[in-house]
Formats: structure tokens, C-alpha cells, sequence
């Protein structure tokens, strides 16, 4: 599995994104649905939620983030799509 | 009582526009709810009052309030029942299990094997630490180190919508594009 940069031919390049470990409990925060300035870390501008492999969170801290964030879209904290307004 | 009654958080969503009364009622009937299930208010406070991430029922804005109790379930059902029944009011309610806060060090403490691990990987934070953490850390080769410089040269927007654009399946550089915090540590390190 890599996760080195593409293609390279034309000058135009695509890069992956690289993991980085990420310990939320070691940094002293707790994953809470009403948190929104932590979860939007791990969504993207699409709002899409992060795979594990980008957000470099454990098996265990991924999932409560997971669920903290559906929790956050259903009390309308966090959209679900960027075209649904 | 035998066993302590569980705690539980309900957050809930009302309308902008909502008169002070039907306020006070919701609030009351929570709070009945509770005391009639062998429970006890902890907190009820306003949240916030934000705009909603979408539209709800028209209203792009809306205020929350949060009430954290214990109390048997049976408090849990008949708040909910009664939300269920002003709907013009409530907008969206939840209710989950209340975490207290616990404190950072508490966590750190209780796994010594990984503590060393743990350790080196908060060391991101400082751009010097983190280039020996990279390296040790890294389960790739060094040489990727040098393609993160490449990396940091793009223009972190071009590089994101390539990937998106891409018509090729690569396996794991089909990212969608992230904050761009990442890759402003990552230059750091070169």
C-alpha cells in the first residue's frame, strides 16, 4: 500500500494524503456531538466523513467520531451534503 | 435505591420564534418528567443559539437547550413522547448517555506499553520533535519524507482537485481534500 504521490507524467501531479497519527484522548479532548469545531477536522469540504487511513485516529476514537458526527448532522450542528441547504 | 439511576443529556432544538410561555412549558414538563421518575435535574441550561447546518422546517436558525438528569428510563420516554407531540415547537431533540468529563491524564495512565508510542506521536505539535517521529514512527520508507517537500511545493487547492478529478482508481490516493493544517506541518518538516 502506498501512499506516495501518483503519476507524475505532464508536470501534473495528484498526491495522496498522508496519515498522521492522531490521539484525541492524549491531547486531553473528548469526542462530544456538540463539539462541532473538533469533528469538522475529520469531514471534508464536502462533508463527507473522513476514512480512518486520513484521519490517522485509532479503531476505537474513529468510530465514536463517526458517531458523534451523525449525531452532530441530526441536530443540524453539522450538514449532511454542501448542496442540501 | 439499589442502583443509581443513569444519567442522561437531552439536547433539544426549538424554534426561533417561540413564545417565552411555551418555552417555560417545555422546560417544566422536563423537569416533571424527571421528578416523576425518581430523578433529579443536574443541569438545564441554554446551549446556544446558532444557525442550523440546514433548514429545518423552514427556520435556518434555532435555539438549543440542554438538560442533563438522572433518572430512570421511564423519563426518557415520556420526555420524548412529549417532544414528539409539540413538534411545531421542537424541532429535533436527543437524548444519550452523559459522559462526565474526565480528565486527560486518566486516560494516558492506564496503558504503560503504549505510553512511549502515545508520547512520540503528540510530539506533531513541535516541527523539530517531529522530525524524528516521522522517521521512527513512519511505517514507510524515509523516501517519503522527500515526496512530502514535493508535496508542500503544489499549491494544496490544484493538488485536491486532481485528486477528485482523477479518472483513475488509485487505491489510496483518492482522498478528498482536507484542512490544509496538515500540510502546512508538513512543510514544516522539510
Amino acid at each position: 500500500m502506498s501512499r506516495r504521490a501518483m503519476g507524475g507524467g505532464g508536470g501534473r501531479r495528484f498526491y495522496s494524503r498522508r496519515k498522521k497519527p492522531r490521539d484525541l484522548a492524549k491531547e486531553g479532548k473528548q469526542i462530544d456531538y456538540k463539539d462541532t469545531e473538533l469533528l469538522s477536522q475529520f469531514i471534508t469540504e464536502r462533508k463527507k466523513i473522513l476514512p480512518r487511513r486520513n484521519t490517522g485516529l485509532s479503531r476505537q476514537e474513529q468510530r465514536k467520531v463517526a458517531t458523534a458526527i451523525k449525531r452532530a448532522r441530526f441536530m443540524a450542528l453539522l450538514p449532511y451534503t454542501v448542496t442540501h441547504k | 435505591m439499589a442502583i443509581e439511576p443513569t444519567k442522561y443529556e437531552t439536547l433539544y432544538l426549538v424554534r426561533p420564534d417561540i413564545s417565552p410561555e411555551d418555552l417555560l412549558t417545555i422546560q417544566n414538563r422536563v423537569e416533571q418528567s424527571v421528578a416523576g421518575n425518581s430523578g433529579e435535574m443536574i443541569k438545564f441550561e441554554k446551549w446556544a443559539e446558532r444557525d442550523l447546518a440546514y433548514r429545518i422546517e423552514n427556520y435556518t436558525r434555532g435555539t438549543y437547550y440542554i438538560a442533563v438528569y438522572a433518572a430512570d428510563s421511564g423519563a426518557v420516554t415520556d420526555i420524548e413522547r412529549y417532544f414528539n407531540l409539540s413538534k411545531n415547537n421542537v424541532l429535533r431533540f436527543m437524548t444519550v448517555k452523559y459522559i462526565e468529563e474526565q480528565k486527560p491524564a486518566d486516560a494516558v495512565a492506564g496503558s504503560p506499553p503504549q505510553a512511549s508510542g502515545q508520547e512520540d506521536q503528540s510530539a506533531f505539535q513541535s516541527p523539530s520533535l517531529a522530525a524524528g517521529e516521522e522517521a521512527e514512527g513512519s511505517d514507510e520508507p524515509p523516501q517519503e519524507a522527500a515526496e512530502e517537500v514535493q508535496q508542500s511545493d503544489e499549491p494544496p487547492q490544484e493538488a485536491a482537485e486532481e485528486v477528485q478529478q482523477s479518472d483513475e482508481p488509485p487505491q489510496e490516493a483518492a482522498e478528498q481534500p482536507e484542512g490544509d493544517e496538515e500540510k502546512t506541518q508538513g512543510s514544516d518538516q522539510s
